[in-house]
């Protein structure tokens, strides 16, 4: 038992040791107590997208000379998870917050919460039905969707079927960029072919795609509603000798190698790294309490063969790779 | 520990050492709750603030209550993996009667504990009566017929904007105590009083320590279980009550991965998997570990992939000590 | 002289608050068949246990073929060509013969790696021809009686290369015919050299089979004899350190009222048309060899296990019994013969384990438990009983095999059961202990109780019981009074009449 107790103190030590290693700039700022603090809570820190969201955010700390720290919780469905870290967040008195949640309803009564410790909220990416929000940085999901919709409408012919890959079921972005795609889709004479949900996985999307294939469904293009899902369903029709255009969401640097090497056709780019740059810049003036507008677009674009070159060298710049 | 006989214990020529060690047993999850906050004291300025007390009880309460049911069953030698999805449907059909039907709070209320009543019921039925070999089994399949019927009826979307009553146990304050904080400790206390002081308390650990002892003692196992399993269902329901509370929402994706949570709780808090083993408060005190070991994680700014490292560390560590600590046992014997 | 395959020399072996084995001295030579006998409890676990290098020795020395050696593990044991039988069978049932034999061992070809079945097929097959063994090498182990299973355990370490066999009560499972197979294989060992130490119960069998006797007490070796120079009272008394009228206990007790009655109970295969009658104040004692049906009829009187006909009447009253709480209700108890696994949940202290069944005895608004008076009540029971330690916070595990089977009565004293059956109420006990289980059993039926004792140790039987009852497959074959019982009618009654196969039949056990 003594033993035991002792490794328990061990691993206690030993998690100090981790903590104070990661804690380092915590340090930093007990010397420097003036220096401004914005949290930056994502949705999860599990996809190239928020690591870009996340430099985005940094690189904009560093550009005015404050505090950035950028957490999320493991997947994108730990719901409460991001609430705790949120209350975390409020409990640190950071002077600004930058969310993007999970699940927008759930999320409202710890917004409140950093209302009442006079924290402003920033959302970022996703927005959600409050009204004491400050600012809400980034560009509608479903706008993105409908872009890809009518994109489909140029490169297909006319009374063709559309397969949708959407994220989990629940989820509203995925709600978003799916609906907005039939809109786009309707707009330019197009129809949907099936909606199946594969949950954001690459692995599931393949599974998901595959049988779709296997029910000789008729459909001329697909659309998922985030990269990694485009890349399973390439997979999968590739395996099955199909040769249809495939437009994907998020403009990862996978799905950009891959349009460079003419897989996928396109994949619609919401420019996370603005949403990243512009939430922290936000925050910085809500926290000295300038004024802000209400919505601030960072802006959609489809990225295909023929500007992928250019867009990839700018996130090879972002991400340091 | 009474002694009424001045003779030292078999296997032991200090009584007195004997009485220690068990001391050390029950109080160890305790001892390692301390020493982490002690750390996180040091580290965060943050940690030991009032708000921030508050803030792990808040964080705490839903897995606690969870872990409460999932005690239980792991105190027969079994298991419920159906939580988190009967959490989850729990609160979406009371979602749908409350904010879609528009009837009474009261009336959700019932329904919600009463789905959870009613999963749980069928988790223990199907085990006994279908005889199927693990509650693993039985469990498992409750997980995904829950899930999905949760999907299903909400056709996957979220609900929210609950009436104030249904928000109390999960959102209110008394004083600057958070009302689901009170809710557990209350439900603690009876639990604590079910499991020692009454006859199917007494049983649910006989059955787990040894069935066939328990059966031939005239006691009926399958009612055992059956009630185990119901209680789980309920805790579930009333864990999804305050989740409710605390994010105004009911959505079916709710509770995903809370079967985990609630096992590392029952396991750090001295719990044994073999059944037979574990009190009400090292439960708590499991729970308390990992919330205050996520609250001081999010407070260091580390992230949430070494956060999950570091809760698998002392699930492990938890039940090797659990290991020594039998190993002592078997030394004592021999 | 011949050396000695294996020596002892003032082995000794502690356990904390216990000296288990004090100052052994003890020499085994190649080829031959050592007799180790004791009463459970005298230390023949834990000599065999430091002979295979489970335990380790504290002081003393070993030598084997030689050399010094100090084993730490069972493998050390077994790399100096001790191997050990154990009474459970340590086969992996899902297994095929061959595997088994060559478990740990296996063979390979040479350069790729993989298993050479062919090779350690013919192998096996060899060693079990050799053993007489018709079997089937690529069947699953768990397909074979016990007596085969042996046979396989012995082939296993003939294949190991075994140079002694250590064999812990190898006949206590086995039939008649079984005894004889193995009994005529030990010979055949002994021929090829190989040393056996042959510990059993049964001291028939130990005379007629071993060269040397060495009889253990109390963690000491007492004598070690050849077998030419002793017969079976003086190992008895050598084993007992006492004579065996101390042994039971005796009061008189008027038989009262008519306590249980069955009538014509079947179970199909198991139990045969079973009749008879229990009375207040009276110990009813079933003999019978293993598998004869005694448990079976305790489970099925008890509820355990479903009947196809027949009744039972408790106290005058014809009643239904379907489960065991049914019986419990009815007052009877149900002693099982396994204590740790279906008796106790050792885990638990003894106040759990003792107020287990009566739990709702001391129930107050609905099924709220009154700890004071549940305390009160296990103090006296303990008291009573006299359990060691007298300390109701104690965790079952730790208590002897005594007290472990008082915290069993306990349990069912506290119910106030009236009709007590005891399943092999003494296996496992020490000597002194059995005394005082006895003693209980007296003053059960002087309150009043009936009790059936089930024991396959006939003098145990004899001196308990005031009436003795014999089964045979299933069916009462005979019942003698106290004083017409004698030891050749039993095992006549016991063996169904034909009693020249059961020349290896229950005697004494510890």
């Amino acid at each position: 038992m003594r033993k035991g107790l002792f490794s328990l103190m061990a691993t206690f030590l030993m998690a100090t040791l981790i903590t104070t290693g990661c804690g380092s700039t915590q340090t930093q700022t007990k010397k420097e107590p003036d220096k401004m603090k914005i949290g930056v809570v994502v949705k999860a820190l599990n996809s190239d997208y928020w690591k870009i969201v996340e430099s985005g955010a940094k690189a904009a700390g560093e550009k005015y000379g404050v505090e950035v720290k950028v957490l999320g919780p493991n997947a994108e469905t730990d719901v409460t998870g991001q609430i705790s870290m949120l209350e975390d967040q409020i409990t640190k008195k950071v002077n600004a917050l930058v969310v993007a949640p999970s699940q927008p309803a759930s999320a409202i009564p710890v917004f409140n919460k950093a209302k009442g410790a006079k924290i402003p909220v920033i959302l970022a990416d996703t927005d959600a039905k409050w009204d004491d929000k400050v600012s809400f940085v980034g560009t509608g999901n479903f706008n993105g969707g409908k872009l890809a919709g009518e994109y489909f409408g140029k490169k297909v012919a006319k009374g063709g079927k559309v397969v949708i890959l959407r994220g989990a079921l629940g989820d509203p972005t995925h709600d978003e960029r799916a609906n907005g795609c039939v809109e786009g889709l309707k707009a330019a004479g197009l129809e949907v072919a099936v909606i199946q949900p594969a949950n954001s996985e690459r692995g599931m999307a393949v599974t998901v795609m595959e049988n779709i294939v296997q029910s000789k469904q008729e459909f001329v293009g697909v659309f998922a509603t985030n990269d990694e899902m485009a890349l399973g369903a390439y997979k999968a029709l590739e395996a099955a000798k199909m040769n249809v255009p495939i437009v994907g969401f998020d403009g990862s640097p996978d799905a950009l190698t891959s349009i460079t090497e003419g897989k996928l056709n396109a994949s619609i780019a919401q420019s996370p790294y603005n949403i990243g740059f512009k939430g922290v810049e936000a925050a910085i003036k809500a926290a000295k309490g300038e004024a802000l507008d209400k919505r601030i677009d960072t802006g959609t674009e489809v990225i295909n063969k023929d500007n992928v070159k250019q867009k990839s060298d700018e996130l090879k710049k972002i991400l340091g790779k | 520990m009474k002694v009424s006989s001045p003779q030292p214990l078999p296997g032991d020529s200090n009584g007195h050492k004997v009485h220690f060690r068990q001391i050390m047993q029950k109080l160890g999850p305790l001892f390692g709750l301390l020493a982490l906050s002690g750390v996180l004291t040091y580290l965060s300025p943050y940690f030991l603030t009032m708000d921030n007390i508050m803030n792990v009880a808040r964080q705490s309460a839903i897995n606690s209550l969870i872990a409460l049911g999932m005690l239980l069953t792991i105190l027969t030698a079994g298991i419920d993996l159906s939580v988190g999805s009967i959490l989850a449907l729990s609160i979406v059909l009371m979602g749908i009667v409350v904010v879609k039907l528009g009837m009474s709070p009261i009336i959700g209320i019932i329904v919600c504990l009463g789905v959870g009543v009613l999963l749980g019921f069928i988790n223990g039925v199907t085990l006994t009566k279908l005889s199927l070999p693990h509650p693993f089994i039985s469990t498992l399949g409750t997980m995904n017929v829950a899930r999905g019927l949760a999907l299903i009826v909400t056709a996957a979307s979220p609900i929210s904007n609950f009436p104030e009553p249904i928000q109390f146990l999960g959102a209110a304050f008394l004083g600057p105590v958070p009302v689901s904080f009170l809710l557990v400790l209350v439900v603690y206390g009876i639990f604590h009083i079910f499991l020692n002081y009454t006859t199917v308390g007494r049983y649910i650990y006989a059955v787990g320590g040894n069935p066939e002892a328990t059966r031939l003692s005239g006691i009926s196992i399958d009612k055992v279980l059956i009630i185990v399993y119901t209680i789980s269902g309920f805790m579930a329901a009333l864990g999804g009550l305050v989740l409710v509370g605390r994010v105004n929402s009911a959505y079916p994706l709710a509770g995903l991965g809370y079967e985990f949570d609630a096992i590392a709780a029952t396991i750090i808090g001295g719990a044994s998997f073999m059944g037979g083993e574990g009190t009400v408060w090292g439960t708590l005190i499991g729970a308390m570990i990992m919330a205050v070991l996520r609250n001081g994680l999010n407070l260091l700014s580390v992230s949430s992939e070494m956060q999950t490292v570091a809760i698998g560390i002392v699930i492990i560590l938890a039940v090797y000590i659990d290991v020594l600590r039998h190993k002592a046992a078997a030394k004592v014997k021999a | 002289m011949e050396e000695d395959l294996l020596s002892l020399k003032g082995v000794s072996k502690r356990f904390p608050g216990v000296l288990a084995l004090n100052n052994i001295n003890l020499d085994i030579k190649p080829g031959e068949i050592h007799g180790l006998v004791g009463e459970n409890g005298a230390g023949k676990s834990t000599l065999i246990k430091i002979l295979t290098g489970a335990y380790s020795c504290d002081e003393g020395q070993m030598v084997c073929q030689g050399k010094h050696v100090h084993f730490v593990s069972t493998k050390d044991a077994f790399l100096m060509g001790i191997a050990a039988i154990y009474q459970e069978l340590s086969l992996a049932p899902n297994l095929s013969v061959t595997e088994n034999i060559f478990l740990g061992r296996e063979m390979r070809y040479k350069g790729i790696g993989l298993l050479n079945y062919p090779q350690m097929t013919r192998l096996a097959r060899e060693a079990l021809t050799e053993l007489g063994a018709d079997i089937d090498m690529g069947k699953p182990v768990r397909e074979y009686s016990m007596g085969q299973q042996q046979v396989i355990e012995i082939a296993r370490a003939l294949i190991a290369n075994a140079k002694l066999i250590i064999m812990d009560e190898p006949t206590s499972s086995l039939s008649g015919r079984e005894v004889r197979i193995l009994l005529d294989n030990i010979y055949k060992l002994r021929q090829k050299g190989i040393a056996i130490v042959y510990i059993s119960h049964r001291l028939e069998e130990v005379l007629e089979i071993s060269d040397r006797i060495t009889v253990m007490r109390d963690g000491c070796k007492i004598a070690t004899m050849d077998k030419k120079e002793t017969d079976q009272e003086q190992l008895i008394e050598l084993m007992v350190g006492r004579t065996l009228e101390e042994k039971f206990p005796q009061v008189t007790v008027e038989r009262g009222g008519l306590a249980l009655q069955v009538t014509g109970l079947n179970r199909t295969g198991v139990l045969k048309d079973i009749s008879f009658e229990l009375y207040q104040g009276e110990v009813l004692g079933i003999a019978g060899l293993v598998g004869a049906g005694r448990t079976e009829l305790a489970r099925a009187i008890f509820g355990a296990d479903k009947i196809d006909s027949g009744s039972v009447a408790v106290f005058g009253r014809e009643v239904k019994i379907n489960s065991p709480r049914d019986a419990i209700n009815e007052g009877i108890a149900f002693l099982t013969e396994d204590r740790k696994g279906q008796g106790l949940i050792l885990m638990h202290d003894i106040k759990f384990n003792s107020t287990l069944a009566g739990l709702k005895r001391f129930c107050k608004f609905g099924s709220f438990i009154n700890t004071k008076s549940l305390c009160k009540e296990v103090e006296q029971l303990l008291h009573d009983l006299q359990v060691r330690p007298a300390n109701y916070n104690i965790v079952t595990r730790l208590l002897s095999g005594g007290n472990q089977q008082k915290i069993v009565i306990a349990k069912w004293l506290c119910l106030k059961a009236k009709i007590f059956i005891f399943d092999e109420p003494t296996r496992g006990i020490d000597v002194g202990a059995k005394v005082e289980v006895y003693n209980v059993i007296n003053r059960l039926i002087s309150e009043g109780a009936a009790v059936i004792v089930i024991s396959s140790e006939l003098p145990e039987v004899m001196g308990i019981s005031n009436r003795i009852m014999v089964m045979h497959d299933g069916r009462i074959t005979a019942e003698f009074n106290r004083s017409e019982a004698a030891p050749e009618k039993i095992l006549k009654a016991a063996t169904g009449g034909i009693n020249h196969e059961s020349k290896f039949t229950p005697t004494i056990a510890g």
